[in-house]
This record gives C-alpha cells, structure tokens and sequence, in this order.
C-alpha cells in the first residue's frame, strides 16, 4: 500500500473533540438487525470498528487483520488490507455508503470514517430475455444490476462516444439512474431536456423504469411515450441512431428515448432481417394492430347499425349465427371480450403451470359451452379469437395493454354510431396521439412538424440522395 | 417548444389544403355546379380553380410582408386598428358560419344516408372533436392532418375511381362548350366556398419558411384534387343524365349508391364515403376553430386560450344545431358570399396601403 494512502487512512480516524461517528452510525442503524458494528481491536487512534450491513457485504472484500502483539497495530491494518477502493467520509456519507454495502471502519471518537467498497449485491446472472423473444441477434439481456447493465452496453459499444451521465433518483431509495448517449449523434437539445427533467423529479423512492418514465414529465395517461427494452443491442442500435437511453438501478428494462408510435411495432430483429421482409413484418404487424383495435368495433356496426354496408350473404349468415342469442350484439361482444380478457389476465398471473390449464379451461370449455348455451354466436367467438390474436402481435407489451383498453371504447363508439362511430374513434385517438411529444418530439413521427428524423429512417432514405453510413435506430 | 417557432413545410400545407377540399367539396358543390347556367361544367370548375389560385397568392402576398407574424398582426401593423377591424370581424364571421355550415351539412348528410334515427346532436360531435384537436395548436393540427389525409384521400379517390363504371358519355355534350354564360349564375358564386378553402392560412401562414409562396402548395392541392372535384360533378351527369343529376340534391352520392360490382365486400359506398370524409371534416372544422380563435384573441388579447377554445367550440355547436334545415344552409352560403369575396379581396388593399406608405416614406 502506498505513504499516501496510509496516511489517509491514519488521518480519517484521528479522534477530534465532539467526534462520535459510531454513536451516529449506530444511532441511525438502530432497529435494524443486519446493522453490526464489530470491534476489532486497539490501535493507536483508539478502538477501531468496523460497521457494516451483514446482508449486504461480502466477506471476501474484507481480507485484513490486527495483531496487537506487534504493538503496531494501524502499520499492521495498513499493510495486510486487501480490499476494492476507499475513501474518506463523514456521517451523512458513512449512512449512504452502508445503505448501499459498504463497510465504514471508524474509531469511537472519530468525525469521520474510512468507506470500503465491499458490496455484496444479491443479483441475476446475465440471461436471455425474458420478455422480448430472441430470434436472431445476442441471447443476453439486461438484468437488475446498474453496474452490470453499463458494462454490457460498454462491451457492445467500445468508443469514448458513449457518454454515461448519472444521477441518483429518490429521496429515501437513492437509486442510481444513467443517461447514455452518443456524443455528434444525439439532439444536445434533447440530452439537456432529459438532464433537466431529472433534475425536476421529487420523489420519495422509484421501482421501474415505467414510474421513471411518467416523472419525466410525459404528459400521456394512456400511450407509453417511450419504448422499454431488456436488450442492449436494441439500446445500442437506438443509441446510434440518436437516440438515448436510460438505464435504472434495480430494473432490467432500459428506456429508449424518444419514442414515437411507429416505435412499438418494430422488432429489435428487424434490422437483420433483409428489407422486404422487415417491411412485410412491420406491415403484418400494423394491420394487426388495427385488426386487434377495430374487428370487434367493426362486427358490432355491421350487426347492428350499418346493417346494409355488408354484402347481404354476410349480413345473413351474420343474422344466422345470431339465432337464439338473446341479447343484443354490443352486449354480447362486451360479454366476450370481458372473459377473453380475463382468460388472458389470469394466466398471466398465475404460475405457468396452472396458466396452461386456465388456458384450456377458458379457451375450449368455456368457449364451446358458451356457443351450445347460446349466450353468443359462432361468429363472434371467431371475432374474439382473432382480437385475442392479434394482441399478441403487438410487439410491445404497454403498447399491447393500451390497445385492450381501447378496445372497449371503439366498440361503444360502433355501438352508438356503427361504421361512423370507429371512424370518430379513430380520429379522437389520433388526434390524442397528435397532441402528444416524447421529449420533445412529435409521438407521430414522422407525420407532422418537429417529427424525429434521423438518417436511418425509411422516409429519409426515400427523400435523401446519399447515404453515407447505416445508423440503425 | 413554443409554437412561434414552429416551421411547416409545403407539403404539410399541401396535406392541409387537400383535406380543406375534400371537406368541402362534396356536399353542395356538385349541386351548385350542376345548377350554373351554360351547362359546360368544366368551365364553372376551372374558373373557380383559377380565382382561387389568384386569391391565395393576393393573400400570400399580404402573409409576405410580415413574415413571423399572423394575417391579423400583419393588417393591424399596416392599417391600424381600424383596418384589424375591418378584416377580423368579418373574417370570424365567415369562419363561425363556414363551421356551422360544414358540421351542419355534414350530420345531415350522415342523417340522410347512414344514421337515419340518430339524433343531430349526437351526430355534431365533430365540432367538440374538431375543438379538441384545434386546441393542440396548429403542431397537432399538421400531424393529425397527415394521418386523416393519408386515410381520408385514398379512400374518397378510390371509390370516385369506382364512379368510373356504367358511364353514358353521351348523355352530357357537348363537351368542349365554352359558354360563359355561368358568369351570371347566383350558383356558380355561392359554389366559391370551396376556393376560399385558403382563408385557413390567416392563423397558420406565418409558420412558412417563406409566407409569400404559399399560393403554390394551394395551388398544386387545388389541381390535384381537381380531378376529384370533376368526377362529382361529372360521374352523376354521365350515370343519370344532366335533367336528373340536376334533380338530386346529392347527386354525387347518388352516383355512389348505385354503383355494384360482384367483387366489392361493401355493398353500400356511401356509407364508408360518408364516414371517411368526416376525418377531413373535422380537420377543416379545426382549422377553422383555430383561425377563429385568433381572430378574436387579436381583438380581445385578453382572451384566455383554453377558455377561448371551448366557448368558440361550444358556440358553433349551439348555431349548428338552430340551423333548422336543408335550404337555410343554401341560403346561408349564398349569404355569405359577398363576405368570402371581401375577404379575398381585402389582402389587395392592405398591400396597396403599405406600398403607399413606403413611397411616403421614401419621400420624406
């Protein structure tokens, strides 16, 4: 070890008059009974502790000893320490650091204490994702260790460009949050707008990036205004097209910034896959959208109101169908999706061993004796199902969540006012969507004034005449 | 960000000129035409085109001299306060009575054809939702624009593409009459509130990169659409002849209802062309709105906006649900034609006076 270090080490635990570190430790770790504060012995300031939170260290970081015998017992502590990095702190200081695992060694009279890095976090294993599916591209993912979610996105993107701007975030929880972006390639507009939206937030404590992302300030009570991955070669491509990232302690999701609706029916996988057949998913996927939004909304119109729209051997075999159904159609088809809904909500959350079994009972028992009982027609089980489907579709899982809302509410506008009713209800969802900004940018991008276009995108490359690099994002 | 500072570019003010047309283009203006005098359509159809094009670019020469600023601060900084009140009250007349009319038509169009039972004042709920989008200001308006325009266009083409089968060319000739004599026509004068669709540019003009070339994407929407506008005038003529296409009130929806084709799943047309073109109705509608309300927030400045918003909104949904029927919105739109002129006309006037005064200027 060297002078300088020892030296500081000596100075840290001098005892001042008034100094009581361990009486304030000990004061605010009271109750709590993973707080140890364990002497070690004699040395020439005086007692020497070491106090720590049980749970969260690791006993290996803590490879030193005092042997009084020697009569020199702070050379002896000096010399044998093997430890991660230390520093100087006072009360306040000492309090954070054990509440994030470090060790303080402080003496009784002592103002302030020596900090060792000694944090043993409980944490996952790098896996692969668990809510995106992989199919062609990296088989790792984020998990919930801040540090461990920065060293992968440095592993995938080895340049000084990437900035990483950290704050922490909570009064009570202090949670570490990171802002990345590439230096020439992201808005400095937009990394300052961010910066200073996280300057703003007053809370007590944050879990998950989605709380995250409703205290920076989106004004949306319904649309995610940014896409949340677990992924970080989805974050890397983002980052490179402009973009920037957020990344929270004790979350695997990270927040690609900013989001516009086009966003959320993008796969990761689809800048891999050749170009007809990215455009051919993405359409499949936007049609899919809609079928999921608009089909039940649909066959309530053309039931019920705009009966003479359809061909009439439709509306027939529709009428036909519906023999012996007592109720009327919109009735019937809230009915429905009420229980398809359900079905889909109870396994989700239950074990997936009992899922599979919901699944079955819901699916084909439910659905063949609600047919049989006549409580609604053939067709709009049909109907349902396809809805169902289509959910699942949806890339994005928010974004998958707002449509089954929103759902209901198409089907009450074909309800009242049929094919014009889902062409109101679109336009009112629209318009919502028209009047929102993800920091800053326009959420239907690239549609409209101050729309995000970035050089990667499929409108500018039509538009543009060179194309110099490949930015995806 | 602030919305001084907003830019838009020509082609979103191409999006928002294609949905003014399609807006106002098929409820009376085929009748309208249809009852000029002369019977060579076209001639009514391209003269209109051209006015209309000479209008917006008098009026883009006005937006052109202050550039950054409204049609209302513009004419306030040359003729005063006097001449902001000669130009904002009757420009606020024209746009509450062009909303009412608009929304009024529109849900009696839907009453006639889709919605039978259904009561109008549900079927006026386009002006609370045209307010709510007016209300985001003219960002949210232009994007808006593209997706409405991006639905409402293709389909409203598509099915006057459809129009195009069991046509008689001969039951309207002949073909290249140039007779002016529509020139007398009261009809052909009221059919003008489809040109004066650019009167929207008072409130959203300034956010041009350059004011004074406006008049072009007016200009390139004007022809484009012009074949569209042709086809609803021309398709019910050449299905049901000039003597019955006269007769109809809605001759162009007529023309849709008949048309059959055993590969179509829609077997009524009108009905999907009838809720489609409401998408442009509301953006028009909003346009409108947010013209309106900068007419009066340049006379009143005190106006809060949001207040502003609703009691514009809440108003025109009142007056469009007084208009007792059918004929009173002809006559309306008749009346209201010298105003439409006016305000045409007016641009000329505030650009002659600051020529004036720049010579008086210089002189001194």
């Amino acid at each position: 070890m060297s002078g300088h270090r020892k030296q500081t080490l000596w100075h840290a635990l001098q005892p001042v008059p008034g100094g009581d570190l361990l009486a304030g430790l000990r004061g605010s770790f009271d109750g709590m009974a993973d707080f140890e504060a364990v002497r070690l012995g004699e040395a020439a300031p005086g007692e020497l502790y070491l106090c720590y939170l049980s749970t969260m260290v690791g006993s290996e970081h803590l490879l030193f000893s005092l042997d009084p015998a020697f009569g020199e017992a702070d050379a002896s502590l000096v010399e044998r320490y093997v430890g991660t990095k230390f520093a100087e702190g006072d009360l306040p200081a000492c309090v954070e650091a054990l509440c994030r695992g470090g060790t303080v060694l402080c003496t009784p009279s002592s103002a302030s204490g020596i900090i060792l890095e000694t944090a043993n976090w409980q944490q996952r294993n790098v896996t692969q994702p668990l809510t995106e599916n992989v199919i062609q591209g990296p088989m790792y993912a984020f998990n919930e260790s801040y540090r461990t979610n920065v060293a992968l996105m440095r592993q995938r993107m080895r340049t000084p460009k990437l900035k990483l701007w950290e704050t922490t975030i909570g009064c009570e929880t202090s949670t570490r949050a990171g802002v990345f972006y590439m230096q020439d390639l992201a808005d400095q507009g937009l990394v300052d707008r961010v910066k200073e939206r996280f300057a703003r937030i007053e809370t007590d404590g944050i879990q998950d990036t989605g709380q995250l992302l409703r205290l920076l300030g989106g004004k949306s009570l319904l649309f995610p205004l940014a896409v949340t991955t677990e992924r970080p070669d989805r974050v890397a491509g983002a980052l490179l097209g402009g973009k920037i990232a957020i990344v929270l302690d004790g979350t695997p999701l990270a927040i690609v910034a900013p989001g516009a609706f086009t966003d959320f029916w993008e796969a990761a996988e689809d800048r891999n896959l050749m170009p007809f057949i990215a455009v051919f998913l993405r359409t499949l996927r936007f049609i899919a959208l809609m079928t999921n939004l608009f089909l039940p909304g649909f066959y309530v119109a053309i039931t019920s109101v705009n009966i003479d729209v359809n061909r009439l051997e439709i509306s027939l075999a529709a009428a036909g169908s519906r023999e012996g159904v007592p109720y009327p159609v919109l009735v019937e088809t809230l009915l429905i999706l009420f229980l398809l809904d359900c079905i889909v909500e109870a396994g989700v959350r239950l074990p997936r061993t009992i899922g599979a079994t919901v699944t079955m009972v819901g699916g084909v028992v439910l659905g063949q004796a609600i047919i049989q009982a006549n409580i609604v027609s053939n067709l709009l089980v049909i109907v349902a199902a396809t809805t169902a489907l289509t959910n699942f579709i949806v890339v994005d899982y928010q974004m998958g969540l707002v449509l089954r809302v929103l759902k209901y509410f198409v089907l009450l506008g074909a309800g009242v006012l049929g094919i014009l009713g889902l062409v109101l209800c679109f336009a009112i969802m629209v318009i919502f969507l028209s009047r929102l900004e993800s920091f800053g940018v326009s959420y239907l991008s690239p549609a409209g004034p101050r729309a995000r276009v970035y050089k990667n995108e499929w409108l500018t490359r039509l538009k543009g005449t060179k194309r110099s690099k490949e930015r995806p994002g | 960000m602030n919305d001084s500072k907003l830019r838009l570019s020509d082609a979103q003010y191409f999006i928002l000129q294609l949905a003014v047309f399609g807006a106002t283009s098929y409820f009376l203006y085929p009748y309208l035409i249809l009852h000029t005098d002369g019977g060579s359509y076209w001639m009514p159809i391209a003269t209109g085109l051209l006015a209309g094009i000479l209008g917006a670019r008098l009026f883009s020469g006005m937006m052109a001299q202050y550039p950054g600023l409204d049609a209302f601060a513009s004419v306030k900084r040359v003729l005063g306060w006097p001449g902001l009140l000669l130009f904002a009250l009757p420009y606020s007349w024209y746009a509450w009575r062009a909303m009412t009319m608009i929304a009024r038509a529109h849900a009696e169009i839907v009453s006639m054809t889709i919605l039978h039972t259904t009561p109008l004042w549900i079927l006026h709920c386009t002006i609370p939702i045209a307010t709510l989008l007016a209300a985001g200001g003219v960002a949210s308006i232009a994007r808006a624009a593209a997706v409405f325009v991006m639905v409402g266009i293709p389909v409203t083409v598509g099915i006057t593409l459809l129009g195009l089968s069991n046509l008689d060319f001969t039951l309207h000739e002949p073909w290249r009459a140039t007779d002016f004599s529509f020139l007398g026509s009261k009809t052909f004068y009221t059919s003008s509130f489809v040109w004066v669709g650019f009167l929207y540019l008072c409130s959203c003009g300034h956010h041009a990169r350059s004011p004074g070339k406006l008049w072009r994407p007016y200009a390139v929407a004007a022809l484009c659409f012009f074949p569209a506008l042709a086809g609803a005038i021309y398709l019910p003529v050449l299905t049901f002849g000039v003597g019955f296409a006269k007769a109809l009130t809605f001759p162009f929806l007529s023309k849709l209802d008949s048309i059959s084709h055993y590969w179509l799943v829609v077997e009524n047309l009108t009905a999907v062309f009838v809720s489609v073109v409401i998408l442009l109705v509301i953006l028009t509608l909003s346009l409108l709105l947010h013209s309106l309300v900068s007419a009066l927030r340049a006379l009143l400045p005190f106006l809060p906006s949001r207040f502003s918003y609703i009691a514009v909104g809440a108003g025109t949904y009142v007056s469009a649900q007084l208009i007792p029927s059918w004929e009173w919105i002809e006559k309306g739109i008749w009346a209201d034609t010298p105003v439409r002129i006016y305000l045409v006309l007016f641009p000329s006037v505030v650009w002659l006076w600051s020529r004036l005064a720049s010579g008086r200027r210089q002189r001194a």
